[in-house]
């Protein structure tokens, strides 16, 4: 560990060494050349977690190398126990929960239930296998694509026949990752919440504010070159809806009137009143409730052709993550959060100004909210129609917990949710199974995460005491 | 005579902590025997065995010279041991019979099953003129019912009978009691009734049932609840603990809630009592009141195990003291035969000096200068009015007073946490009235708090967060608003050194530190940046005597560097230890402001209470 650290501290120093144009020039080719192979790197990432197996067995492969100059098979262990022992119950809450689906999937076919009535007890039991089987196989494929399909794809573009099979075959991962995208965002700003003492359920009027907001810059000027008018429809839709959530920080702040509250009602005006202005002064075609398509120059751009639908919203999402992190845990200002949210009254008496904590916290946790509407107004739907609200608000707290307020762990929670969206909507179309048995499975997982009792009574797992994010959780609450 | 708890050999061990080692003691009837040490040292573990919260991996306990396996409290409480944890167990929003009845309810008195009898008599009654007038199947469907009931009361007085209700089992045994009743009288409605009126039969039993459980339930709460309150007076009056029991707990003060606790123990009929530190909350007024009633209990035949890491309180009550220091038994004495001194030095392990050694006073140029300053509390009542003082450099200025006199309030004025109403106070001549907190720190104000847990600390936060909790925006530790937490833990690791801090790590969470080594970090943090003034509130409260000594030496160090201090304390022998002049506080007013080796114990003691300084005099 230390000789790790030691090895990373010696590659800061030589960096901070540097002058600081050199420092900015170098940032600025590395994102440059990121950028400019951006189609390449994301069609890797894609086939990677297509191929997940192969590229576990290679990071394995990478461990027992860097194990060699650690101190061997002990360190190695070590390293892996540490990490397998934070994923452990999330893991096996997931497999749980696939396993209370999969007996609902077998379960709930009436097909199934009269092959039974007809006393064909066999039979029955071995067509609900069937099902789950079909079911799960669609999910997996929804969700990860067909490894067999992605490696003869990419024989195929080595035989000349171009990339467009490859593009057919990672399908499953480019729509999970576009599904989790919301999520990241949402889930960062309840997660960010959390940190500072703060419950915003207030996310899903927070998204439909940003993506208002977002879809009309984006449609309100025309000629605008596209490197202007972007990032002037995101950073819009950022600060409508982080004002829209600052509103429940400035209540808390000056009249104490409790967050959980007044988000919620908050939840209610944003979405009567996209209502009143969908359906009214909006309105593009008079009955649909929806507003005018954006201008091409505020869309956020498409990496690859069609069916890979992945756009620069992951890349934004990814780089909010690492953002809220610095944030959080390297910055005044987010010791100043973490501080208000543990214990407002040391933070009061260490001369931090609570109030405006408060308020500075909902307007990040806010505007982090309405980026999730905003790649979903700039990167797919391109305009913004009445019944926008799909819930991604919601679900983030549920998020913000599985990833332990952790912006890491919601990256990894998000993809994990938008996996199983995507594949839910495939073992929809393939296998008739509905959604709704998806959002079990998602419901599901939270009761495992939340009470791990239950998940560490089945497996027999040990207790440990890194219980961190639950006590951040509970204090909203409290406060 | 054998003793009437005896425990050999007792051993816990928590994870890389031997909590407990080899530790033998016993107690005989009607003796209060004291456990000392310091924080950690393994008292409450002990006392959490002999009550069952805790199971021993080895080691016996005999009581009343039977060996006993204690599992859980209810065992203890089965064997007449009682337990008065350190912080109290009671629901703030219930009165105080509630409380006190709370887990014995409702099956403890005969009332149930009697209550019982008489509804099934007016059944009977009932059934009977039913049949009379000629409704002969609703009259048999009665009857039917009627039996079931009967055998449920004839189950509830069996099982009383045979003593078989306490607390928690009849939550397990009156459903299943019921359910045979009901099941009983169907049965017997089967038998006599004609098949086409069966369901009915069934279905009248079942009604009877589910309305009888509840009613009966409710009316012999309500009758249980007047008997428990009669009860709670008589003990009450028998052991001098006078408590209304029909107050609710959250509106009567920490000492009679305290008394709450001990009246629960009786009331289970405890004749072993345990104390868990329990004067760590009281005021010097109600620590008396607690010795007096510990007193009437021995007198009575109770016993008494007592935890304390106070001195002074041993010497005047304990009949016999047990010392423990890290898990061990390390000397057991009586009070009569040692001194404080002797008592301490076996405590800490080493030589431990009580009197704080310091040099007269050079007071120099006034830091801090209060003129008529008055504040309100959280419920808008005035509590400082016109406070004035002065405190001059290199001077420690000691607020003698009762808990609950103005002194909180004061300190969180002059710290900015609260704002004043009227009147002002300067610091090093700059008017700082309802200053920010940040502006006062910034001016060199070092703030010990009184609750350190609630304000000077993020428990679930890292010792090295802590240490910069008011000074993290400032270099070295942020610039540009970034974290430099190189500096950060180098700093951290540095004063975990030098203030002693143990374990010494400051990557540990502050909430796995004990209490004194939670007072050190705040120490460490508010001595080891320039300071001109020093508001110490409470700097000692609930620490053992190797950490008070070291805050004390700490204190007077800063003294001499030229800082002037403000201490506020309950603690009139830590006043008149450190102070070089004492200001007395009471109903929020400074009633009189002497030299400190111009008054004597007595006077202080009068003057807290509400004297004025002339009359002592005359």
């Amino acid at each position: 560990m230390t000789e790790q650290q030691g090895l990373e501290n010696s590659f800061k120093n030589r960096i901070a060494a540097w002058p600081l144009w050199a420092r900015l020039t170098s940032l600025a080719a590395l994102v440059g050349i990121a950028v400019l192979s951006s189609k390449w790197l994301i069609l890797f990432l894609l086939i990677a977690l297509g191929l997940w197996p192969i590229m576990v067995l290679l990071g394995l492969g990478v461990l027992v190398l860097m194990s060699k100059s650690r101190g061997g098979w002990p360190w190695m262990k070590d390293w892996l126990k540490a990490r397998l022992r934070q994923l452990a119950v999330p893991a096996l809450s997931v497999l749980a929960a696939l396993v209370i689906g999969g007996l609902l999937i077998m379960f709930t076919d009436q097909v199934v239930y009269q092959t039974i009535g007809e006393g064909q007890i066999g039979k029955g039991i071995g067509m609900g296998f069937a099902n789950l089987g079909r079911a799960y196989v669609a999910l997996y494929q929804g969700a990860l694509g067909s490894p067999i399909r992605i490696v003869s794809a990419i024989f195929q573009a080595i035989g000349g026949e171009g990339i467009k099979p490859i593009l057919g075959a990672v399908r499953g991962p480019s729509d999970s990752l576009v599904q989790s995208v919301p999520y990241i965002f949402a889930g960062l700003a309840v997660a960010l919440g959390f940190r500072a003492g703060l419950f915003n359920i207030g996310a899903e009027g927070q998204i439909g504010v940003g993506w208002l907001a977002a879809v009309i810059i984006g449609f309100s000027f025309p000629g605008l070159p596209g490197f202007i008018h972007l990032p002037l429809a995101v950073l819009a839709g950022a600060l409508a809806a982080g004002l829209w959530g600052s509103l429940a920080g400035i209540l808390k702040a000056k009249t104490g009137a409790h967050e959980v509250i007044t988000t919620i009602m908050l939840n209610y005006i944003s979405f009567r009143l996209s209502e009143w202005v969908l359906c009214g002064p909006l309105e593009d075609v008079q009955g649909t409730c929806r507003t005018k398509e954006i201008l091409s120059s505020a869309y956020l751009p498409k990496f690859l052709e069609h069916p890979v639908t992945m756009h620069w919203g992951f890349m934004v999402a990814v780089a909010a993550a690492a953002a809220t992190g610095w944030l959080l845990f390297k910055t005044t200002w987010g010791y100043e959060m973490r501080t208000v949210g543990t214990n407002p009254d040391a933070a009061r008496y260490g001369g931090m100004n609570v109030a405006k904590t408060y308020v500075l916290a909902m307007l990040l946790s806010g505007a982090l909210a309405g980026l999730a509407g905003v790649s979903q107004g700039l990167g797919i739907t391109h305009n913004i129609a009445l019944g926008f609200s799909a819930g991604y608000g919601f679900d983030a707290i549920a998020l913000a917990l599985l990833g332990k307020s952790n912006p890491v762990g919601v990256v990894g929670a998000s993809i994990l949710f938008g996996a199983l969206r995507a594949g839910a909507a495939r073992m929809q179309s393939l296998a008739g199974i509905p959604t709704e048995i998806v959002q079990i499975v998602q419901s599901l997982v939270i009761v495992f995460i939340a009470a791990p009792a239950i998940i560490r009574g089945i497996y027999r797992l040990k207790d440990d005491d890194s219980e961190s994010g639950q006590t951040v959780f509970s204090r909203g609450w409290g406060s | 005579m054998t003793p009437i708890v005896e425990a050999r050999n007792i051993t816990k061990r928590f994870p890389g902590v031997l909590a407990n080692d080899n530790v033998s003691f016993s107690l005989n009837k009607g003796e209060i025997l004291a456990f000392l040490g310091e924080n950690g040292a393994g008292k409450s573990t002990l006392m959490n065995i002999l009550y069952g919260l805790y199971s021993s991996d080895e080691g016996e306990i005999e009581v009343h010279g039977k060996p006993v396996d204690i599992q859980e409290p209810s065992d203890a409480i089965d064997l007449g041991i009682g337990m008065v944890h350190q912080h109290f167990q009671l629901v703030p929003v219930f009165t105080v019979a509630e409380n006190i009845v709370m887990g014995t309810e409702p099956t403890q008195f005969p009332f149930s099953w009697l209550a019982l009898g008489i509804a099934s008599g007016i059944v009977a009654l009932l059934s009977f003129i039913g049949s009379m007038v000629g409704l002969g199947g609703v009259g048999q469907g009665l009857l039917a019912a009627l039996a079931g009931g009967g055998i449920v009361a004839g189950f509830y007085l069996l099982f009383f009978i045979l003593g078989w209700f306490s607390s928690q089992k009849a939550q397990i045994y009156i459903p299943v009691i019921s359910a045979i009743g009901i099941a009983g009288g169907v049965t017997l409605a089967l038998s006599q009734g004609a098949p086409g009126e069966i369901p009915l039969y069934i279905f009248l039993a079942l009604l009877f049932g589910a309305v009888s459980y509840p009613t009966l339930r409710v009316l012999a709460t309500a009758l249980d609840r007047q008997a428990a309150t009669r009860r709670i007076r008589e003990l009450s009056e028998q052991y001098g603990l006078i408590v209304d029991p029909k107050a609710v707990i959250e509106d009567i003060p920490v000492g009679i809630q305290q008394r709450v606790e001990i009246l629960k123990t009786l009331y289970r009929k405890a004749d072993i009592l345990i104390l868990d530190e329990p004067t760590a909350v009281l005021t010097p007024q109600e620590t008396e009141e607690l010795f007096e009633i510990m007193q009437t209990l021995v007198e009575q035949g109770k016993s008494i195990f007592f935890i304390t890491h106070k001195l002074k309180e041993i010497m005047s009550f304990a009949d016999r003291v047990i010392v423990l220091r890290h898990g061990k038994v390390v000397g057991e004495t009586t009070p009569a035969t040692s001194s404080e001194e002797e008592l301490a030095e076996m405590m800490v392990g080493r030589e431990v000096s009580l009197v704080v050694e310091k040099e007269p006073a050079t007071p120099k140029e006034v830091v801090l200068e209060v003129n008529r300053l008055c504040a309100e509390d959280d419920r808008r009542q005035a509590v400082l009015r016109d406070v004035s003082l002065s405190v001059r450099e290199g001077e420690v200025l000691g607020i003698a007073g009762v808990q609950g006199n103005g002194q909180t309030e004061l300190v969180e004025v002059l710290t900015g946490l609260r704002a004043a109403t009227a009147g002002a106070f300067r610091i090093l001549g700059q008017d700082m009235t309802n200053a920010t907190p940040r502006r006062i720190t910034e001016l060199g104000v070092a703030h010990i708090p009184e609750d350190r847990q609630q304000d000077g600390l993020v428990l679930p936060s890292p010792v090295f967060d802590n240490v910069v909790l008011n000074t993290y925006y400032k270099e070295p530790f942020a610039e540009r608003a970034m974290l430099q937490f190189d500096q950060i833990h180098e700093y951290a690791d540095h004063l975990v050194k030098e203030f002693d801090v143990r374990p010494p790590n400051a990557e540990l969470l502050v909430e796995a530190l004990s209490g004194g080594n939670q007072q050190k970090v705040i120490v460490a943090r508010e001595f080891s940046r320039p300071i001109e003034l020093l508001i110490a509130a409470q700097p000692t409260r609930g620490l053992d005597v190797g950490s008070i000594e070291y805050i004390h030496r700490r204190l007077i160090e800063k003294r001499d560097e030229g800082c002037a201090v403000l201490l506020v304390s309950v603690e009139l022998d830590e006043i008149m230890a450190l102070s070089d002049r004492i200001a007395v506080m009471y109903e929020g007013e400074i009633t009189a402001i002497v030299d400190a080796d111009k008054v004597t114990r007595r006077e202080l003691g009068l003057l807290m209470a509400g004297s004025h300084i002339e009359k002592i005099h005359q």
